[in-house]
């Protein structure tokens, strides 16, 4: 399911995410990962334990701070990482110094030559001198202006990260304003009478009033692994659901959070009466129910599930899979669903991301990896989901890949277009001989 | 071929006292499980998989209530015989003594929690192995055991027997005394023959029960004089060597000779102490033989580590370690690879499949996911709401389903072959058993209810010598349904992978 033709919804480039042990150690835990998910698909991302993906989950909705790269959502930059600006104007003060160190005795040795070839005739040397210091003086300056160039742009660069960090909202009203602005223009264009002008100000103006209280943050949410552990068990579930709406201050009057948080309540399909409920009186499936419920509620566009059906039954499971899936029928919300388990996962994703040790090895639709899996980390995923066939089990022999054996280098690789939109991280020969295979 | 029976569970019921209500957990489970097999419990959340090993074990939560029942095991005394006991006759001490660990051990969900943070795996592993490190004691304890048991059952048999026919005695004597009040006659015989039956019945009861301390007693010294008796054999083989040797030292005067036979004498000592005592180096050696077993590389390094140095996939093993570590007959997985990922649930599971084949253990694998039944199991107990609803061989259960409950949790395990857009679920969730259930409990989630499952439970329908059911569906009266089409798709072309899997 290719969408060019329209933007995408969330767009991450280079994500990197290190976090610090002590002044010595780091964990560098997603090492550069770029996908896009676009309005109303799923984007399923998969790998074991410790393989990066709760933390690029925990990372877009801005849970940690990025070491490095950026993360658009709907067209605005809402995180931006600046590691690596600061380490390239450290790297190039570094080496602009060692080049000027190097030029500088290169030309202290110079003269002391000329002086003690010339040390009677004080005028030639000195002439000598002039020519030398003329000779070297425009390379020193050309090597410090190119370091003032590097550090000038990339402290703009800090500095621009450093203001969308903290001011993104500010830039998605201003959008949301500018598009209002380019809709009214023809209406205005249009409006000749004095009457009509005036209405169509009203509306315009009723609208940038809206767009002014609307904020991009809360059109993303999360949805957790455990449902016990992420509901607050001294709340009733109603006001559980409603917490992002109190605190956004999106309903007028106490009938209307009523209203707003029973729709939402049928449609995951609880029934009224639990809405008085406690967390505890709940079985797992619906409570996980409740969760996606307090999530839907502020209408997101983008929800990221992290193992959000991990801690569940096989059978609940089914259950809360087919109904993530009718509401995005219904909504048109964007999934970023994280998992361990690939079978789950096919039935929901359009488009599938294998990640392991913070690298994304192999990505694509949904049947390009299931059908055509490359990347060897991805066949032994595949083949250690037990099927319901005793048979076939007794006797299978599941593929299993240890990355400190084989040989593999993931920093070497580059990403490879197999077909379509399946890409694969590895070195030519590689790819060639997993091909083969 | 007649096989071996380890452990037979039988009607077991079981009530949990809670603020709200009695809960009826379970309510008449029936397996058996035999030695060297896997047998599995498939069901949801709630449908009392773990509360019926738990029940077998004796740790059930203290709420927890035994309504009736029988837990057969076949208790294997250290004198190698062999006879059948009822668990739920043994006290708790009596338990940890002699079956917890020793006899049938578990492995439970997640490997964090079951570890001890604070102590080093190697501590861990021979932690149960130097519980009781005195074998001797250990043997008189098992042996006395087993006797305790059962001299306790009668006792408290005989006594239910003096009460119920005392209740007997009194209920007639009322009647009695009331109809003589009526004709107005006198009472005084009536109360005499009274008192001379409960006389009677008391001697009874008091001879039974002398008896019973008599034989106990008796076997008891038997027991012991039997432990002294082995214990005097063993020392008398080390004696016997010590002095052989020593004798063949007088009259030789060659070095040589005099340190072997030195030698000697002390492996003599060393082969006593190993047969009366769990020595720490033993178990040291132990522990680390079992982490080798378990696949875990560097074993020796490994052994000091503690738990948070490990990886999931590593603290599994581990805890599958400390559970063989007393060479257990019976070992119960809990649900042992929900907490972990694919790849390291497939190495666990063939870990385990392993380890059975070489140590001849029988297994009780609790799991909700059928994938994982199909690739451990022999034999197969479905469960829904306490009881079990389908029993049989996996080929039996996994090829020819006959409830409609093994249907639906067949169809939504999540198939990779075909390009389905939608997931087949069961309707609802489990059913509440704190209130009970009207006819069968499944009725309001399943598609092919008859009007008599809204008003009687059925019985268990033998469709086979090791296959049963317990569905109306299969009653001859019955209307013929059939198993739902693309499950049936599904089961053919199963068949037919493996078909080709063969070729």
């Amino acid at each position: 399911m290719l969408k060019n033709e329209t933007a995408p919804l969330l767009e991450v480039q280079n994500l990197k995410e290190f976090f610090k042990i002590n002044h010595n150690d780091k964990v560098k835990a997603v090492h550069g990962v770029s996908f896009k998910i676009y309005p109303g698909e799923t984007y399923g991302l998969v790998g074991e334990s410790g393989s990066g993906k709760s933390t690029i989950g925990r990372s877009i909705i801005r849970l940690y701070d990025i070491t490095s790269g950026n993360v658009y959502f709907d067209g605005i930059r809402i995180s931006a990482g600046t590691r690596w600006n600061e380490k390239e104007i450290k790297f190039t003060k570094i080496r602009t110094n060692k080049k000027v160190k190097e030029l500088t005795s290169e030309m202290n040795k110079e003269i002391k030559e000329v002086k003690t070839e010339h040390a009677n005739d004080k005028e030639l040397s000195n002439k000598y001198i002039e020519e030398i210091k003329a000779k070297y003086k425009p390379q020193i300056e050309e090597a410090k202006k190119y370091c003032k160039e590097v550090v000038d742009r990339e402290k703009g660069n800090i500095r621009s990260a450093k203001y969308d960090n903290k001011h993104f909202e500010e830039a998605y009203t201003k959008k949301l304003v500018t598009e209002i602005d380019e809709k009214y223009k023809p209406i205005f264009a249009e409006a000749k009478t004095e009457a009509k002008q005036k209405k169509a100000k009203e509306a315009y103006s009723k609208e940038v009033e809206k767009a002014k209280k609307t904020k991009l943050m809360p059109q993303m949410q999360m949805i957790f692994q455990d449902p016990m552990a992420s509901l607050n068990p001294r709340k009733k579930v109603e006001d559980i659901v409603a917490e992002g709406l109190d605190i956004h201050h999106m309903y007028s009057s106490l009938t209307e959070r009523r209203d707003i948080v029973l729709k939402w309540l049928k449609k995951v399909g609880l029934s009224v009466e639990q809405a008085n409920r406690y967390p505890h009186q709940f079985s797992g499936g619906q409570r996980q129910r409740v969760g996606i419920t307090r999530a839907l509620v502020m209408n997101p566009k983008l929800i990221i599930a992290d193992e959000c059906i991990s801690a569940l039954d096989v059978s609940i499971q089914a259950q809360v899979v087919n109904l993530m899936k009718d509401i995005q029928e219904e909504t048109g919300v964007a999934y970023l669903f994280i998992a361990h388990d690939l079978s789950m996962v096919k039935y929901i994703s359009d488009r599938i991301g294998v990640l392991h040790l913070g690298y994304l090895v192999e990505t694509g639709t949904t049947e390009e990896i299931f059908n055509n899996p490359i990347h060897p980390y991805t066949k032994s995923l595949l083949s250690a989901i037990p099927t319901p066939n005793p048979e076939v089990e007794k006797t299978k022999v599941p593929l299993f890949y240890d990355y400190a054996t084989s040989n593999i280098d993931y920093r070497k690789g580059s990403e490879h277009l197999i077909s379509g939109t399946h890409y694969v991280l590895g070195t030519d020969e590689e790819i060639k001989k997993w091909q083969k295979k | 071929m007649e096989k071996d029976k380890v452990l037979s569970i039988k009607n077991l019921s079981i009530t949990f006292t809670t603020n709200s209500g009695d809960v009826n957990a379970i309510r008449g489970v029936d397996f058996d499980l035999y030695r060297g097999e896997t047998l599995a419990i498939v069901g949801e959340s709630g449908s009392g998989k773990s509360v019926t090993t738990k029940a077998a074990i004796g740790i059930l939560a203290s709420n927890g209530r035994i309504n009736s029942g029988e837990v057969i095991y076949s208790f294997k005394n250290a004198d190698g015989t062999e006879r059948p006991i009822n668990l739920l006759n043994f006290s708790k001490r009596e338990m940890r003594k002699t079956i917890n660990g020793k006899r049938i051990a578990m492995i439970f969900q997640d490997p964090m929690t079951s570890l001890d943070p604070t102590m080093k795996i190697g501590t861990q592993i021979m932690e149960s192995m130097l519980c009781y490190p005195n074998k001797l004691k250990a043997r008189y304890n098992d042996l006395i055991t087993s006797e305790n048991v059962d001299y306790k059952f009668a006792k408290k048999q005989n006594k239910q027997d003096y009460e119920s026919k005392k209740d007997l005695i009194k209920e007639s004597y009322k009647k009695d005394i009331s109809e003589a009040k009526k004709k107005n006659q006198g009472v005084s015989d009536i109360k005499n023959d009274y008192k001379n039956k409960l006389k009677e019945i008391k001697t009874a009861f008091d001879n039974q029960n002398k008896n019973l301390d008599m034989n106990f007693k008796k076997s008891k010294s038997s027991i012991k004089e039997d432990c002294e008796k082995y214990r005097l054999s063993l020392l008398k083989k080390r004696d016997d060597k010590i002095a052989k040797a020593t004798d063949e030292m007088k009259d030789n005067n060659d070095e040589e000779f005099i340190a072997q036979k030195n030698k000697e004498i002390e492996s003599a000592k060393r082969d006593y102490i190993s047969q009366t005592k769990v020595t720490k180096e033993y178990a040291k050696s132990r522990a680390l033989e079992l982490l080798k077993l378990v696949g875990i590389t560097d074993a020796e390094k490994r052994i000091n580590n503690y738990p948070h140095q490990l990886s999931g996939g590593m603290r599994q093993r581990v805890v599958i370690a400390i559970a063989l570590a007393c060479s257990p007959d019976i070992l119960i997985c809990d649900e042992p690879t929900t907490a972990l990922d694919v790849t390291i649930q497939a190495k666990i599971l063939d870990l385990i499949k392993k380890l059975q084949k070489k140590l001849g253990i029988s297994i009780i694998f609790i799991t909700h996911n059928l994938g994982v039944v199909a690739k451990v199991a022999d034999y197969v107990c479905v469960m829904y709401a306490g009881k079990i609803i389908e029993k049989g061989l996996i080929d039996e259960i996994f090829y020819e389903p006959a409830h409609p409950y093994t249907w639906g949790l067949l169809s939504s395990m999540p198939d990779l072959n075909t390009n389905d857009k939608r997931l087949y679920t069961i309707p609802g969730s489990a059913p509440n058993l704190l209130h009970k259930p009207q006819g069968d409990p499944f009725t309001p989630r399943n598609k092919y209810a008859l009007k008599i499952d809204t008003v009687v439970e059925a019985p268990m329908f033998k469709i086979s010598e090791t296959h049963y059911a317990s569905t109306w569906l299969l009653d001859p009266r019955a209307p013929k349904v059939e198993m739902p089409k693309e499950l049936k798709d599904r089961i053919e072309k199963m068949k037919g992978d493996f078909k080709n899997a063969k070729k």
